[in-house]
């Protein structure tokens, strides 16, 4: 892990970073993982733009999205501290008693992932997935015409959705309890310690 | 940094914006009310014996569409659901 510190080490009275010094700061998200998020929120997004009518694109953004999620879960296993699901995904009680803590304001800061963005993380992996999944089957011979494969596709994109929505609202919320800038830093790969 | 963000608030925003505009018109089949159209059951009978496997039959709009295989290809047959005429065949490849 590297350790970088800037010019401007000073420190308040208070003990906190001086307000315009730079603070301290550890690589937490390795290129991969930063690239990875960024690929899946725009193929996302291109998936969505392209469902009415854009056939061609549709699919090959889906394969292109199954090829990210085929990657994150190999990256999971393989990849470096902060990108492995063992570092992070944790039961369910754990998880519990962690929204519990948001609710009441005392969640605790994580360098990694915290137990909340673990799970929704496994829960967006399993979404996009089934998404991915079915949306393939459609276009399989013994699927063709099904129509409840077809909702079943909708009805897990539609979750995503929902997903996205509560996810960007929690590293909001986690940002400002924190005092850290949670977007900055899936594109720095920076958090300060 | 807070340019990049912007940029991609920014895109995100103008994505949900374009989203409906990308949306394909859809295809008029008929202004006949519901009420005139054939059964599902009816448009399928249409094709069957024709050397047309129908898998399903949906209402798209104002059109009855036929998910089709034909020697070996699926296609999507959109039809007039008060006279049967086809209007669009969209062959899967």
């Amino acid at each position: 892990m590297s350790i970088t510190a800037s010019q401007n080490q000073s420190l308040s009275a208070g003990g906190r970073p001086a307000t315009g010094g730079r603070e301290r700061t550890v690589r937490v998200w390795d290129p991969l993982v930063r690239i990875f998020h960024w690929s899946l929120v725009l193929g996302i997004a291109l998936a969505w733009l392209s469902s009415e009518g854009w056939d061609r694109t549709h699919e090959i953004t889906g394969y292109i999205i199954a090829g990210l999620i085929g990657f994150r879960l190999l990256w999971g296993i393989v990849g470096g501290k902060y990108a492995r699901f063992a570092q992070f995904v944790r039961g369910p009680r754990v998880t519990i008693a962690y929204l519990k803590d948001i609710l009441s304001g005392r969640a605790k800061r994580h360098l990694g992932h915290n137990p909340a963005g673990a799970a929704m993380i496994v829960a967006l992996l399993f979404s996009v997935a089934t998404t991915c999944m079915t949306g393939w089957m459609m276009s399989w011979d013994a699927f063709w015409g099904a129509q409840w494969l077809e909702e079943l596709h909708e009805g897990a994109a539609t979750f995503i959705l929902l997903l996205v929505g509560l996810h960007v609202a929690g590293v909001v919320h986690a940002s400002l309890s924190h005092r850290e800038n949670l977007v900055r830093a899936m594109f720095t790969g920076r958090k300060r310690l | 940094m807070k340019r990049i963000i912007t940029a991609f608030a920014l895109a995100a925003t103008a994505a949900a914006f374009t989203a409906p505009a990308m949306a394909e018109e859809a295809i008029e089949c008929t202004k006949a009310p519901v009420e005139k159209w054939m059964s599902k059951d009816a448009a399928a009978k249409m094709f069957t014996g024709k050397g047309y496997q129908i898998r399903s039959v949906k209402k798209e709009d104002s059109c009855l569409e036929l998910y089709a295989i034909k020697d070996g290809k699926k296609m999507e047959i959109f039809i007039n659901p008060v006279d049967g005429k086809v209007i669009e065949t969209k062959v899967k490849n």
